[in-house]
């Protein structure tokens, strides 16, 4: 019992040694990129299967949202106003789909998912992709940043 | 049309869930744990519209 013990104990410090924190500018690299273009975090780090998985899922959600007619969310103003400027739903909505970064700028610079087409069956589908897109890059960015800490491989 | 949707997003879910876990070390302990997610969203999401199916909106 105590020989497990202590060889667990001792394969533990080999592991907690063999992970090492990035230097301070690559993190910070890091985190930056990672929001930026989903999975660039990982690549900056050198985990580049991760990162093309990231890319992969994250962009392909994200245009597969734009493809169903989803629309890119700004805040707007509350109407009729209220005590809080705008309208906190899509506050919310803007909040999830900003998180997949260069996606949601070039989208938005190219002009798609700009014109909303409520009208269109696919319409939410492609909003619920758009805010998934968002929300998985923000954890993505978050596991880079635990990368580049030390604190996991 | 629906449930198409439901699999596709249980699916990229699990994918980065299964590649960011902590928990498992090897490939195939990440792959189970991504089989495992999207097992979860798809049986809640059953669960969900299953209870919900009666409500009159």
């Amino acid at each position: 019992m105590a020989d497990n013990l202590a060889a667990d104990y001792s394969d533990r410090a080999i592991h907690s040694e063999s992970i090492q924190p990035f230097p301070i500018a690559r993190r910070v690299f890091a985190v930056i990129v990672a929001w930026l273009a989903p999975g660039a975090g990982h690549l900056v780090l050198g985990r580049y299967w991760r990162g093309l998985i990231f890319l992969a899922v994250i962009a392909g959600s994200f245009c597969f949202g734009l493809y169903l007619h989803g629309k890119l969310f700004w805040p707007e103003a509350a109407d009729p106003p209220s005590m809080f400027h705008y309208d906190l739903i899509t506050v919310l909505w803007s909040f999830a789909q900003v998180g997949s970064g260069l996606c949601y700028g070039l989208a938005y610079a190219l002009g798609i998912g700009v014109t909303p087409h409520p009208e269109a069956t696919t319409f939410d589908y492609g909003n619920t992709f758009m805010f998934l897109a968002g929300l998985l890059n923000y954890l993505v960015v978050h596991d880079a940043f635990d990368i580049a800490q030390g604190r996991k491989r | 049309m629906h449930l198409l949707m439901m699999f596709l997003y249980a699916a990229a879910t699990a994918i980065v869930f299964g590649a960011i876990d902590s928990k498992p070390e090897t490939l195939r302990e990440r792959f189970i744990h991504g089989l495992k997610v999207f097992a979860w969203f798809i049986g809640v999401g059953l669960l969900i519209s299953l209870v919900l199916f009666p409500v009159p909106w």
